[in-house]
């Protein structure tokens, strides 16, 4: 918004001679993109308290997913995993549902706009003949992403707008439900995400990934842990382990998110600050120049004022 | 003395935070089929667990206990986990 603003403004001063601010419009401007300033500047620390304790949350989530990972990637070694549905892929993917996350505020650069056009691109493309007989099917979560596709009369099932106000691992988890329960059911045949990774500060990453069916990845070590006892068994333990690594993939995916957007709000916030800085720069150039040009005329009129009386 | 000797580490982990760490002697939680007790040195186990109350006797010789909403229990080596969702 901002940096669109600055151009415009070099554009107007550099041809003062078309319209001539008077001093008072400089200094009201002036005024006002000061008091931008401030705000962005504010919201930029405030995005940074936000991010840190987004990063901090995602850092302690990780024991847990990862110690579940471990176990599904050891038990799927011992088990056959086509007796658990969600973890055998379908022959014939006839409907697809996409989860899509955003966020709940603007103000965060192209954060959402990116993701947004990144699920068109896999609806519109990678699942264009599915689309097209509208068995595309989607959950947002973010009241951004919630807002486009409703407007545009997407297929949505679910929606959770604003879950981000107040982020928590039971909307995360009923997210998750709702997906393997439609997944379950025959509804869909394969689940998608759509989302922000967090990978640094800088960079945002757009990610896809496949939620369900869930490909556990077989742990390299068969032997290792061939020595556990297992209770019940091996096939009832993965049963309930299924449904809670998806709770907590997407719990995952949502602090990722979350942390993401803090990220993105901070850059975007830093950047508007700094042209605020540059256009207060050009502004006071031009209200010099315009304060000098009116000593100027003052000087020669009263000059000439005291020329006329002597003559 | 002794019952240092009879010690091993527990961790009980949830999606938001570590719960708990340290020292017990005994931990009993209630597994899919009923509950169950792990003292030291039990072989290399991995349980579901249903919801119901976990009991720790800690090193002390105090006792604690906690709510759980289901979850994960993993011996190896000398080393307990307890994975669940929701701890209170």
């Amino acid at each position: 918004m901002l940096f669109r603003g600055v151009r415009k403004i070099i554009g107007n001063t550099n041809n003062v001679s078309e319209y001539m601010p008077t001093l008072k419009d400089i200094r009201i401007r002036l005024k006002g993109i000061k008091s931008t300033q401030q705000v962005t500047k504010a919201m930029k620390m405030v995005a940074a308290a936000k991010l840190r304790r987004a990063q901090d949350r995602a850092i302690q989530a990780r024991p847990y997913a990862g110690k579940l990972k471990e176990m599904l990637a050891s038990l799927s070694t011992k088990v056959d995993t086509s007796l658990n549905p969600l973890l055998s892929p379908r022959e014939e993917v006839k409907k697809v549902l996409v989860i899509l996350v955003t966020s709940d505020r603007g103000l965060c650069g192209g954060f959402n706009a990116n993701i947004i056009k990144m699920a068109q691109r896999v609806i519109h493309e990678d699942y264009a003949a599915l689309h097209a007989k509208g068995d595309v099917t989607m959950i947002c979560a973010g009241t951004k992403g919630t807002e486009f596709f409703r407007k545009r009369g997407y297929n949505l099932t679910a929606a959770y707008p604003a879950v981000f106000q107040n982020l928590s691992f039971d909307s995360a988890r009923e997210i998750a439900d709702t997906a393997s329960k439609m997944y379950l059911s025959g509804e869909v045949d394969r689940v998608v995400l759509v989302y922000n990774e967090f990978k640094s500060v800088l960079s945002p990453n757009l990610r896809t990934e496949q939620l369900l069916p869930i490909a556990p990845e077989q742990s390299a070590e068969k032997g290792a842990s061939s020595e556990y006892l297992y209770e019940p068994s091996p096939a009832a333990i993965i049963d309930e382990l299924v449904p809670k690594h998806l709770h907590t993939q997407m719990w995952r995916v949502m602090l990722e998110s979350n942390a993401a957007e803090q990220a993105a709000r901070m850059g975007a916030m830093d950047s508007a600050t700094e042209n605020a800085k540059e256009l207060i720069r050009l502004l006071n150039i031009s209200y010099n120049r315009a304060r000098q040009a009116a000593i100027t005329k003052e000087l020669s009129e009263i000059v000439a004022g005291a020329d006329a009386l002597k003559q | 003395m002794a019952s240092s000797d009879k010690a091993f580490k527990l961790d009980i982990v949830t999606p938001q935070k570590l719960f708990f760490s340290g020292e017990v002697t005994s931990v009993i939680a209630p597994g899919l089929d009923g509950l169950f007790q792990i003292m030291k040195g039990h072989a290399p186990l991995l349980a579901a667990l249903k919801s119901g109350k976990v009991r720790l006797s800690l090193s002390d010789k105090s006792e604690d206990s906690f709510q759980i909403e289901g979850g994960f229990f993993e011996v190896s080596g000398n080393k307990a986990i307890l994975l669940t969702e929701d701890v209170s």
